[in-house]
């Protein structure tokens, strides 16, 4: 993030304010311009987490800090040593690195050399120095959960962080101890402070390091889902190409060839382009879904558009398809995006369709379970082996012969982005029921 | 090229219906289905094997490629077999070479790939036969059917013949005016093991001489006048393409 054009106790300002609100940053950078024309650049992705997921962290942090039993007092203690301890912070600084550069597994995440140290050691002292400034504020939490994600960023193993916090946390006691000249009951509440503050960095990197692994992890599993499916795609497509490449064959080299014959191979290759699309937008919606856009919906309105939007009136099968909605709850609203919902809730409907082989009877119920607003899909078609429900939700597996297997990975892993839960329960030759739990508004 | 009489089965309709167009264009007589039960009915129903050759898709529903051959095979043993699929890097479709297929063919279809394919099943054949009028029927037999023969009256004749070209299968009558067809056909599979041997006779009591002969010298089938015309364009095709 860079701010030019403004003074520099004004930058300043404007860094925090940013942080927290770049909204509100952003008027104020007007405001105070004087007439030359600032630039804000607001690098968003440096943003680790959301505005809104650093407010619910600071509260989290709020908690933390009552379990360690941290009061105001020890906020005071902390600020009032500084001054005593600040000399001090060069050398516990380069003994840090030294530590560090003696063992081999840290310094090879380290691979900037010696002007990487350098910038970490610029780090590392305002980290210092801020934590003996006693404003433990959002800034102060969000500058320690940069530290856990940086870790996973380099790689460095988070025993590191333990092992390296703990020779920090000598040095400082030490240090406060050799220097300490006041009552002996205040320097053990004030070693109490210390150790309380560097237990909460500690609790706030690991917590971070902790949500940035798993990010990590989860987007490594999807890239390798995409590899995956990628290879079964290029198998599925392989059928349309070859009705194409076929039907072109025939057209040019065959000899005689009558108007009927012509048409029925050009309609046959339009079927094929078609069909392959679908192929790939299907491919697409799964390596490209995004996070969902959060709105808050209607179960009931969203149920109703997809039923309209996946069987269509006029068709066949109506007449002998029986489908029925309930809902029994008086606020039927969730967070979601229905786009997503739909494509989700669609493959879901579809399904039943194929369960009952449009004959039977659908129940959409949209109610509570386990404390939790649920849709409940239940068809009394075919149902499926038992073999096969925990397969079903994998990528590429199908056993409909001319399914591509993406209908229920897509749809998983759209309810897995808004955190709601679907269950499958199932005997074959009596129906399925795929129930769908939303989490709990707060949790959102 | 030989109008060959060819089973697909693919469960993707608009396939069976592209490939049964092309080939028809070509001459060949084609029977289809998009479901592997129905077709192994199909051959089950006729008393023997009426086809040729089968192009099977791999992955289709009740039964793959593969296991279809396995049944295919119990009626028809000397089909040739070409799997059409779109799975092939998949290990079970390589396996499937050593389950009796001859060629895999990757999806999509290389369609003049095919043709020459089934070009090159279309057998080569020497007939050694004084009888003019017998020459002369099998050459119209063979070139309704696309099949290229030579023909030669004497043995002598025909041993410079088969230097010349590289024949699948040759036919020989037992009575010859240089010499006996049985000694010929000795001579042929002592010298050519590559080569198929068909002896034809109208003195089916004159056979019995031979019979001791070690089985790799004696010929691969036998053929009594009069002969029926499809049945000889059967083993034919089936023994020419036996070695490939």
């Amino acid at each position: 993030m860079a701010i030019d054009g403004f003074s520099f106790p004004m930058r300043t300002a404007i860094r925090f304010v940013l942080k927290t609100d770049p909204k509100k940053a952003k008027v104020l950078a007007e405001k105070h311009c004087n007439g030359t024309h600032p630039t804000l650049y607001f690098n968003t992705k440096s943003n680790l987490m959301s505005t809104k997921a650093k407010e619910s962290y600071f509260d989290r942090y709020g908690q933390l800090q009552a379990y360690v039993g941290w009061s105001p007092e020890d906020a005071t203690r902390i600020a009032a040593v500084k001054q005593l301890v600040s000399p001090s912070f060069p050398e516990m600084i380069d003994d840090f690195y030294a530590t560090i550069k003696r063992t081999d597994d840290a310094v090879k995440v380290l691979t900037g050399g010696d002007t990487q140290i350098n910038r970490l050691k610029q780090s590392l002292t305002s980290w210092i120095n801020q934590l003996f400034d006693g404003n433990f504020d959002e800034m102060y939490v969000d500058q320690r959960l940069r530290v856990g994600h940086r870790h996973v960023e380099i790689g460095l193993d988070q025993v590191y962080t333990n092992v390296a916090l703990s020779r920090l946390r000598s040095s400082i006691n030490q240090t406060i101890i050799a220097k300490w000249s006041g009552d002996q009951i205040e320097l053990a509440e004030t070693i109490t402070s210390v150790n309380r503050i560097l237990d909460l960095d500690l609790a706030v990197i690991e917590d971070a390091y902790q949500i940035a692994h798993t990010k990590r992890q989860k987007q490594e599993e999807r890239y390798a889902t995409i590899g995956k499916v990628s290879g079964g795609i290029a198998h599925e497509i392989r059928n349309p190409l070859n009705i194409m490449k076929t039907s072109i064959y025939y057209l040019k080299n065959a000899k005689d060839i009558s108007d009927e014959k012509r048409d029925k191979h050009i309609s046959r290759i339009e079927a094929a382009i078609d069909d392959s699309n679908l192929i790939v937008t299907a491919l697409s919606e799964f390596a490209r879904l995004p996070e969902p856009n959060l709105t808050t919906i209607s179960m009931e309105k969203l149920i109703q558009e997809t039923i309209a939007k996946n069987v269509l009136p006029g068709e066949p099968f109506k007449n002998q398809m029986r489908f029925s909605v309930a809902c029994s709850l008086s606020d039927d609203h969730i967070l979601g995006e229905s786009a997503q919902l739909l494509i989700a809730f669609g493959n879901l409907i579809r399904n039943a369709c194929h369960a009952v082989n449009y004959e039977g009877e659908i129940d959409v119920m949209i109610g509570e379970r386990n404390g939790k607003k649920m849709i409940a899909i239940k068809d009394n078609g075919i149902g499926i082996e038992e073999d096969n429900i925990k397969r079903i939700l994998e990528p590429l597996f199908t056993t409909k012969p001319k399914g591509i297997g993406l209908g229920l990975a897509i749809t998983k892993a759209i309810f897995d982005a808004h955190r709601a839960e679907l269950t499958v329960d199932s005997k074959v030759g009596q129906g399925s029921e795929f129930a769908v739990l939303f989490p709990i508004r707060e949790d959102v | 090229m030989m109008q060959l009489r060819i089973l697909i089965v693919d469960d993707e309709l608009a396939i069976c219906e592209n490939l049964s167009d092309i080939l028809e264009d070509f001459g060949h007589d084609v029977h289809w289905e998009v479901d592997p039960e129905s077709a192994l009915s199909t051959i089950e129903r006729e008393n023997e094997c009426v086809f040729d050759v089968a192009i099977l898709d791999f992955k289709m529903p009740k039964m793959n490629g593969a296991d279809l051959l396995c049944k295919i095979r119990e009626k028809c043993p000397d089909i040739v077999a070409i799997l059409a699929s779109a799975f092939c890097d998949d290990l079970k479709v390589k396996d499937s070479l050593k389950n009796g297929f001859n060629q895999i063919m990757e999806k999509p279809l290389d369609v003049s790939n095919l043709l020459k394919l089934l070009e090159g099943l279309t057998p080569l054949v020497l007939c050694v036969d004084d009888d003019q009028e017998f020459c002369d029927s099998l050459f119209e037999i063979f070139q309704s059917k696309g099949i290229k023969a030579s023909f030669s009256n004497d043995i002598e004749n025909a041993k410079q013949i088969i230097q010349s070209s590289s024949f699948d299968v040759v036919l020989v009558d037992l009575k010859l005016p240089d010499g006996n067809g049985s000694d010929t056909i000795r001579e042929i599979n002592c010298q050519r093991p590559d080569i198929k041997t068909i002896l034809i006779t109208g003195y089916p009591d004159q056979l019995e001489q031979n019979s001791a002969d070690i089985p790799e010298l004696q010929p691969d089938a036998v053929f009594l006048k009069p002969i029926d015309p499809a049945h000889l364009m059967n083993v034919i095709f089936r023994l020419s393409n036996q070695s490939t």
